[in-house]
C-alpha cells in the first residue's frame, strides 16, 4: 500500500467525529511491514496515533504529532485489530483481521467510521472516484449515449477491474446517500440526453 | 511544468515532499487548475465558488477530496490545519454548447505566519 493510502487510512480513522467507538474507548492496531521486514506498529486511539517500529537497528515508540508530514515507506498490511472497551475501561470485544487483500483493510475502516466514504482508485492508467455508501462501491462510467452507475463492492470489484489499488479514502460529505448519489445521475442524464443504466456487479438492472 | 513541479511551486518548501507523495493521487491524464490563497475567508469563498457552475451553466454534481489538512463540507464549511488541499471536481452543462464540462481543481490553503515587521508596522511601532 502507497504510503500516502495508508496515511490517508489513519487519517481517517483518527479523524472520524462520528466514529462512536472513539467515545466508548475503541483502539484500533495495525500491523504493517516494509520491504526489509522492518515492523510498523500503528494505534489510534482517541483521535491519537501512536507509531511503534521495531528493526534490527533500534526499536521506537512515539506519538504521531503530525500525520500528513511523517515519512513512511510503502507498507504492507498484515493485521488490524479493533477492541473495545466498556465505561470503566475494561475489554469488552476485540477482533482481528488477517490481510491477505487490501480490500479487507478498506471494509473494515468503513464499517468503524460508518459505511461512508470516498475513495479514489486506479486501474491500470486509469483513475476513478467512488462513492463507498453503507457497504457498497458506486462509481459511473460515461460515454456518447450512455451514463452507467454501478455499484459493487471492494471484493467484487476485483473481478470487474483485477488488480485495481485503492489510492487514497476520505470522509464522505454527511449529506450524500444512495438515494442523493442516484437522484444526481437520474439528474444528470437528464440534462445532458442520455440513457441511465445501472449495474450490480457487472450485471444490468431492469 | 510537469505535475509534480506545479504541485511543489504551489506550497513552502517544508511541504514539497508532501505534495510530491500526493502527485500519486492525481490523474496525470487531467488538466488541473490550480488556486491558491492564505487568508481563510479566501478559502471559505472559494470552496463556494468552485463548486458552482459559472454563470450560465447548470451544475451537474461536484466532489471534493481533500488531500490535506481537514475540512468539514457540511452543514457549514469548518477547515483545520497550516496547509490544506482540496481537490474539487466539478461537472457542470453548457445549455449553449449542448456540452458537459468536467473541471478538477486543487485549491492550496497556507497559512502564512504573520511577519514581525509587518505587525509592527501595521500597530504603528516605532513612530
Amino acid at each position: 500500500m502507497l504510503s500516502v493510502t495508508f496515511k490517508s487510512v489513519l487519517k481517517l480513522l483518527a479523524n472520524t467525529t462520528n466514529f462512536s467507538g472513539l467515545v466508548t474507548g475503541n483502539k484500533v492496531t495495525i500491523e504493517a511491514f516494509d520491504e526489509d521486514e522492518t515492523k510498523y506498529v500503528f494505534t489510534v486511539q482517541s483521535r491519537v496515533v501512536r507509531m511503534a517500529v521495531k528493526s534490527e537497528k533500534g526499536d521506537f515508540d512515539q506519538t504521531v504529532t503530525d500525520l500528513e508530514m511523517l515519512t513512511l515507506p510503502e507498507l504492507t498490511v498484515k493485521t488490524v485489530t479493533n477492541e473495545t472497551f466498556t465505561q470503566s475501561g475494561d475489554p469488552y470485544d476485540s477482533y482481528t483481521i488477517y490481510v491477505t487483500y487490501n480490500a479487507q483493510v478498506f471494509v473494515m475502516v468503513c464499517r468503524l467510521i460508518k459505511e461512508r466514504a470516498l475513495f479514489r482508485i486506479r486501474h491500470f492508467d486509469n483513475v476513478f472516484d467512488a462513492h463507498y455508501i453503507d457497504g457498497k462501491l458506486y462509481f459511473h462510467k460515461e460515454d456518447e449515449t450512455t451514463i452507467k452507475l454501478c455499484g459493487t463492492n471492494l471484493f467484487a470489484l476485483n473481478k470487474e477491474m483485477p488488480d485495481y489499488e485503492v489510492l487514497y479514502i476520505d470522509n464522505l460529505p454527511g449529506n450524500i446517500t444512495y438515494r442523493t448519489l442516484n437522484e444526481r445521475f437520474e439528474s444528470t442524464a437528464r440534462t445532458v440526453g442520455k440513457k441511465l443504466e445501472k449495474y450490480k456487479e457487472g450485471q444490468l438492472q431492469k | 511544468m510537469s505535475l509534480a513541479e506545479k504541485l511543489k511551486s504551489s506550497v513552502s518548501e517544508r511541504y514539497k515532499t508532501r505534495v510530491l507523495e500526493l502527485a500519486r493521487v492525481l490523474d496525470p491524464k487531467v488538466d488541473y487548475k490550480f488556486v491558491s490563497v492564505n487568508r481563510i475567508f479566501q478559502f471559505k469563498e472559494k470552496i463556494a465558488e468552485l463548486t458552482k457552475a459559472k454563470s450560465g451553466n447548470v451544475k451537474l454534481f461536484s466532489d471534493v477530496l481533500t488531500l490535506n489538512g481537514n475540512v468539514v463540507m457540511f452543514p457549514e464549511i469548518i477547515s483545520k490545519g497550516e496547509l490544506v488541499i482540496l481537490l474539487i471536481m466539478t461537472k457542470e452543462f453548457n445549455p449553449q454548447s449542448q456540452e458537459a464540462v468536467s473541471t478538477h481543481t486543487l485549491l492550496f490553503f497556507e497559512s502564512k505566519p504573520v511577519s514581525l515587521n509587518s505587525f509592527y508596522l501595521n500597530s504603528g511601532g516605532g513612530r
